[in-house]
């Protein structure tokens, strides 16, 4: 395991619905240019995990800290614009909108037009929609997408769907990406692609990559390291080697299943 | 066929009207789906803001239609801030506020019911409903940071709605006085002949202004990127978030927006018919709404075609039916669409997510 800075850092984080424990004392950290994976069985509380720091819910107890900035009270939009982005395990696009829109939606805290400037159709709005459209093409070249760029989103199919999605939350201008099930509905190529694209994405762009993901093969094939959530709690931690030979591990969730996998 | 293009023309001078006032029905609608009752009030309350500018500044159309829009552009945000976002919020001091508020209903209703002028001139009156404003705002201002989506709370938001629209109507009456006021000319109306038809200048200019001012909203919210932003937040709010954009500054913006809108038709309808008058609210505000759904509520190009075909279809009963079917033409359409085409003529079919 590599040594990174820690950009994000869970302490004791818990999150409680009434008396079920969501989260319950979950502490680990992310450094800054890692692919962390985050894995356990259906409703161990990963989604609830990437809700709380990306600040859809609130933690009950516990803190979870960004570039060492406490950052449990901040608003969604907040979070983003601090610099962490998501996407979702349904995905979340805006569907009308064509797919150039859907980017350059993305950048709309790193735009500095104001409205009086675009109604007024100053030289300077052009300029800006200009300069805006140049960096959505370049973001949207490296998930190949630009040929697509003027059709509306529901009408790419499905794994360009979740290629556009993972390239809007790029397009904020986040740090840390957070991927919920970014492989769910893939066939194998289409995943084989999106590993190298993840891969890209952290060694030419420096980015923190933080992923949910149920397919093993690709949790295996990139994680720097993975951390394991059953029932809540966090019940392993490591490289994908000492995972897969963990006996909890194996025991709450993998069984023997994943050996097989991970000889194949 | 002269007395039909006529009446076109007349139909399209107060169609526009309405097209402007829905705007703000639908634009409210697409983002945060409540019907703003208030808004018609809104519209109302532009046109006395604009005779008051009048008063005191000048005699200009001008300086009515900035005074006015100033004014409810503050009023629309303020009106969300008050009544709306408490709510969508869902925090515990929603019972507070909507304590307050009901209060200050009662409150009104009870002065009302005196002597207008000798309450207005009393100085308990004011220090009473500013202290109440106060506690309003401080309570709203420190609200808890609820993060609850917005879920069960469309009902009450409604009702709210309501309770808004007879809050400002009763402001307007408690200030100025439940009677109509005469509404100087603003604008020089002299009318042309072309050929066999009598054209008037003002019903042209208030049909181009009409135009204009949705072709800038088109413009906003196609263009510019907090158009875009709204676009997104009306699509999916949670996703919106997400990107970075705070969408109470969207829900405000779009607020904004509606109220300047209404306002302009405010002065417009008050400088067409020569009246003002404090109860027009609701009924304009109504039919507007019969626009938003007629077009497809949710949708800005339904909301101004929808203005236009009321506009035209009432005043086209007016001329060959009865002028007393008037109301009752627009509510009939109202009846007609929502059993024919619910949705509205551009208005999107609703899936039902599972």
């Amino acid at each position: 395991m590599e040594k990174h800075d820690k950009i994000l850092e869970l302490k004791n984080v818990s999150l409680h619905f009434g008396g079920l424990k969501a989260v319950n004392d979950v502490s680990f950290s992310m450094g800054a240019n890692e692919i962390l994976s985050l894995i356990g069985p259906n409703g161990a509380g990963k989604t609830s995990t990437f809700n709380l720091i990306t600040g859809v819910y609130t933690p009950t107890s516990g803190d979870v800290l960004y570039k060492g900035r406490r950052v449990n009270d901040l608003k969604p939009y907040e979070i983003t614009r601090a610099g962490m982005a998501r996407t979702f395990q349904n995905i979340r696009l805006f569907k009308q909108l064509t797919v150039e829109e859907n980017i350059i939606l993305a950048m709309h805290n790193l735009r500095k037009i104001d409205l009086v400037r675009s109604v007024l159709s100053t030289p300077f709005y052009y300029r800006e929609l200009g300069g805006v459209k140049k960096q959505a093409e370049i973001y949207l070249d490296y998930f190949g997408l630009m040929e697509h760029r003027n059709i509306r989103a529901e009408n790419l199919p499905y794994g360009k769907q979740r290629e556009l999605e993972i390239c809007r939350a790029l397009a904020t201008g986040a740090d840390v990406l957070l991927l919920d099930e970014p492989a769910a509905g893939m066939n194998p190529s289409e995943t084989e692609q999106l590993m190298v694209t993840i891969n890209r994405i952290r060694k030419e762009l420096s980015k923190g990559v933080f992923l949910i993901e149920h397919d093993m093969k690709l949790v295996m094939g990139i994680s720097d390291r993975i951390v394991v959530l059953d029932y809540g709690r966090k019940i392993a931690e490591g490289s994908p080697e000492e995972i897969r030979n963990d006996r909890r591990v194996i025991d709450a969730y993998l069984g023997k299943e994943v050996e097989e996998n991970a000889e194949a | 066929m002269e007395t039909i293009v006529q009446q076109l023309l007349n139909g399209l001078t107060v169609g526009g009207i309405y097209a402007l006032i829905a705007l703000g029905y639908t634009m409210v609608y697409g983002i945060i789906k409540l019907i703003n009752f208030a808004h018609g009030d809104i519209f109302m309350v532009g046109a006395f803001v604009g005779l008051l500018a009048v008063n005191l500044i000048a005699d200009s159309f001008i300086v009515a239609v900035l005074a006015a829009v100033v004014f409810c552009g503050f009023l629309g945000i303020f009106v969300e801030k008050v009544a709306y976002r408490p709510l969508r919020e869902n925090s515990p001091k929603v019972v507070i506020t909507s304590a307050l508020g009901l209060m200050l209903i009662i409150l009104l209703a009870v002065f009302a019911r005196g002597d207008v002028a000798g309450i207005v001139s009393s100085g308990t009156f004011w220090i009473g409903a500013v202290l109440i404003l106060a506690v309003m705002f401080w309570l709203i201002r420190g609200r808890v940071s609820g993060r609850n989506k917005n879920g069960n709370s469309r009902i009450n938001a409604l009702i709210s709605a309501i309770g808004m629209s007879i809050v400002i109507s009763n402001m307007v009456m408690l200030l100025n006085g439940p009677q109509r006021e005469v509404y100087p000319r603003l604008l020089p109306d002299y009318s042309f002949s072309a050929g066999p038809f009598h054209i008037s200048a003002l019903q042209l200019f208030i049909i181009a202004v009409s135009f204009v001012l949705m072709y800038l909203l088109y413009y906003i919210v196609h263009k510019t990127k907090t158009g875009l932003a709204m676009r997104a937040v009306s699509h999916n709010l949670n996703a919106a978030r997400l990107m970075g954009i705070n969408p109470d500054r969207i829900i405000s913006f779009t607020f904004l927006i509606g109220s300047c809108l209404a306002a302009v038709a405010g002065v417009l309808v008050g400088t067409y018919y020569n009246i003002a008058d404090p109860n027009v609210g609701m009924m304009y505000g109504l039919k507007a709404f019969v626009a938003a759904v007629l077009g497809g509520i949710g949708s800005i190009p339904g909301a101004v075609v929808g203005g236009i075909v009321l506009g035209v279809a009432e005043v086209m009963g007016v001329a060959f039916i009865s002028p007393s079917f008037r109301d009752a033409i627009a509510f009939g359409i109202l009846i007609f669409i929502l059993i024919v085409k619910p949705t509205g003529l551009f208005g999107t079919k609703m899936k039902e997510k599972v």
